[in-house]
């Protein structure tokens, strides 16, 4: 028989002994009065060493105020309790049965602590067994694990899926947007033939009626030549009162000047018009950014001249090598944020600078600027803070894009109450020939 | 559909009778361990079906949120004893008086200590009354270790419908509040149709007496 089964077991007691889980028998005081042959393997600690002696003392590492209120808890009520892995994965900290494949830091326990009753009913002690649970362990949580991985690959799909459906529909808006642009441009052309026309006759007109008021202040210097009374000169005044010539003959020149002027505007705009929504899209050319400032200033004045005064402060720029239409896009985007930010009236700076290799566009609001958060997001996509239909999150997105596309930068300044200033800094020679030189 | 489960008036009111002396004596060793008084609600016994269960769970429990644990209890005679399950219901958990129930003084501090405290409760109001109850009949009660249903739970995952193989049960409802805490759970003893004619013979037998 083994040195570790004391020698006075009966066969009982033996079968106990050498049961594959663990079994203490402990007293109130927890004292030990049984430590069969699983607890003698594991712990490494003979029945003789420890039987007699106080659990907690010889184990100082359990949790004692548990174990006490657990095994008090079998005396008063004589009722049977349990203990978890799921919950405690161990009460005595042993090596468990997978040096080599591993997974766990010590065996997996499930306890359950009986009461052990005498004669009278009473409890005189409580049988904690202790079973191994660890490989039913590991397999429970790799499938939790497994769970909530897929759990999160599920919500990841799903907003993944949703900004899809976003990116989607906003491919679409800017589909629509496209295909007004190309619109715009084409009626921007058939409008350009009759403005054409209108201003060439309203030219022709303003000659014309000039050279007939010439004529007429020739007969007019020749009225002292009627006879005085004569039925021609009273017809002569009579008309003149009724149509008021001398107020007509000074309104006919302004008239037809502001008409050429109301001309030139149309043609401006609808030049404007025509390089904005440019339909050579991505062309990359030594642009003016000034000519493309003024530009889009007046395809977006319907939006700004109602919210802001437009102080531009223009330095002197070289001609910059970039997409001209595209970043028409970025200076009509920051335009239209900075008026949206402004909740009533206010102003909005237009400032253009130039150093060595770099120009710098800023457009500064003071409007209702943005906190940190804001600040952090502003170039994310989607990223709004405008209600439904105003704002799609992809205007500073993308403007960041064809920013970092020129290899230039936006930098950014704003404090909440105060506004925002949008710099844009772009290498003047474009991103290919800047490499060269840095 | 089975015939409806009823008791005879003597049957119920044994069982009635036996289940309030079992409480009071539930009540007294709770007192002792916990130190504190407990409350305990006169048992309400009634049949429940699984037909309409969510509406029998609203009646029973209330709250649309809960905490449960669920714990299975066995007399011997293999499935011809008494089989049941109990499910210890926690509607306004308040983990502070939990702590103190158990006479921990710190609060939980993780959420495993949380359910550890959950089912330490349920097993020890469920071993107290189902004790009471098993020893005025002359039974000896099995436990299996108690387990989580959920934290924070709707009402009506309490039980899996899917899972569900009876048609009707016989329903102890118990409900416990401790004194000066906001504490309140509800324990129901669910026994199933086979059981319940094992129970029947035990009343009668007791009856005899
Ligand atoms: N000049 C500005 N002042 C204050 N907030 C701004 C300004 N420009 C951008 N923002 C903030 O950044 C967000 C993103 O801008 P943007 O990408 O253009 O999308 P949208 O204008 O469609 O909301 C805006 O909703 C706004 O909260
Ligand atoms: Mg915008």
């Amino acid at each position: 028989m083994d040195i570790d089964t004391p020698a006075d077991l009966n066969w009982k007691e033996y079968m106990v002994d050498r049961l594959d889980a663990g079994v203490i028998l402990v007293d109130r005081e927890l004292r030990v009065l049984f430590w069969n042959h699983f607890m003698v393997m594991h712990t490494g600690r003979g029945a003789e060493q420890v039987v007699g002696k106080n659990l907690l003392e010889q184990f100082p590492e359990l949790p004692q105020r548990w174990l006490k209120r657990k095994v008090e808890g079998v005396f008063v009520l004589k009722n049977q309790a349990f203990s978890s892995w799921e919950q405690r994965p161990y009460l005595f900290k042993l090596a468990h049965n997978r040096p080599m494949t591993g997974g766990v830091d010590a065996m997996y326990q499930d306890l359950s602590f009986m009461p052990v009753l005498d004669m009278g009913g009473q409890v005189m002690a409580v049988c904690v067994s202790l079973k191994d649970v660890t490989d039913a362990a590991i397999y429970a949580m790799q499938l939790k694990e497994a769970r909530a991985t897929l759990e999160k690959e599920k919500t990841e799909q799903q907003s993944l899926i949703k900004k899809l459906e976003q990116a989607q529909s906003q491919l679409l808006q800017s589909e629509k947007m496209a295909a007004i642009g190309q619109l715009a441009a084409g009626v921007a052309h058939e409008i350009n033939n009759p403005v054409g026309f209108i201003k060439s006759n309203v030219t022709s007109m303003k000659k014309y009626a000039h050279d007939m008021v010439k004529l007429l202040d020739t007969y007019i210097d020749s009225e002292p030549q009627l006879q005085p009374d004569s039925k021609q000169l009273e017809q002569i005044k009579q008309i003149k009162d009724e149509i008021d010539f001398e107020y007509l003959v000074e309104d006919i020149d302004s008239l037809i000047e502001e008409t050429i002027e109301g001309v030139d505007r149309v043609s401006k705009i609808v030049k404007d018009l025509k390089d904005f929504s440019h339909v050579d899209q991505g062309e990359w050319d030594y642009e003016d950014l000034h000519h493309c400032l003024d530009s889009t200033l007046n395809v977006a004045w319907n939006e700004l001249k109602y919210k802001a005064e437009i102080v531009k402060d223009y330095g002197d720029l070289p001609q910059v090598y970039c997409m001209g239409s595209q970043i028409n896009q970025v200076f009509l985007n920051m335009l239209v944020n900075a008026a949206h930010a402004i909740a009533n009236r206010g102003t909005i700076s237009i400032t253009t600078r130039h150093q060595g290799h770099h120009v710098g566009i800023s457009i500064t609001d003071n409007g209702k600027g943005m906190d940190e958060e804001q600040q952090r997001r502003v170039f994310e996509p989607f990223f709004t803070t405008k209600p439904v239909g105003k704002g799609t999150g992809l205007g500073m997105s993308l403007s960041y894009g064809i920013i970092e596309k020129h290899h230039g930068k936006i930098n950014l300044q704003s404090a909440p109450g105060e506004g925002t200033t949008f710099t844009i800094v772009l290498p003047v020679e474009g991103p290919a020939r800047q490499e060269d030189k840095d | 559909m089975n015939k409806q489960q009823e008791f005879s008036e003597d049957q119920r009111d044994c069982l009635q009778e036996i289940c309030n002396i079992a409480m009071g004596q539930a009540a007294d060793s709770l007192a002792r361990l916990l130190e504190r008084f407990i409350t305990l609600s006169v048992p309400a016994i009634r049949f429940i079906s699984s037909d309409n269960l969510d509406a029998e769970l609203n009646q029973l429990i209330g709250a649309s949120t809960v905490s449960a644990v669920r714990q299975g209890f066995f007399s011997a005679h293999g499935d011809q004893g008494l089989r049941g399950e109990s499910i210890i219901v926690f509607s306004e958990t308040d983990l502070a008086g939990l702590a103190e129930l158990t006479a921990l003084e710190d609060e939980p501090a993780n959420e495993m200590e949380e359910e550890e405290l959950l089912l330490d409760i349920a097993n020890v109001l469920c071993g107290a009354c189902l004790n009471g109850i098993a020893a005025q009949l002359e039974q000896e009660l099995g436990y299996s270790a108690p387990s989580m249903i959920g934290v924070n739970i709707p009402l009506r995952t309490l039980v899996n419908h899917r899972q569900v193989t009876w048609d009707q049960a016989l329903s102890i409802k118990i409900g416990y509040s401790l004194e000066s805490h906001s504490f309140q759970c509800d324990m129901l003893l669910l026994l199933p149709t086979s059981s319940v004619d094992e129970l029947k013979r035990i009343l009668d037998l007791f009856l005899e007496d």
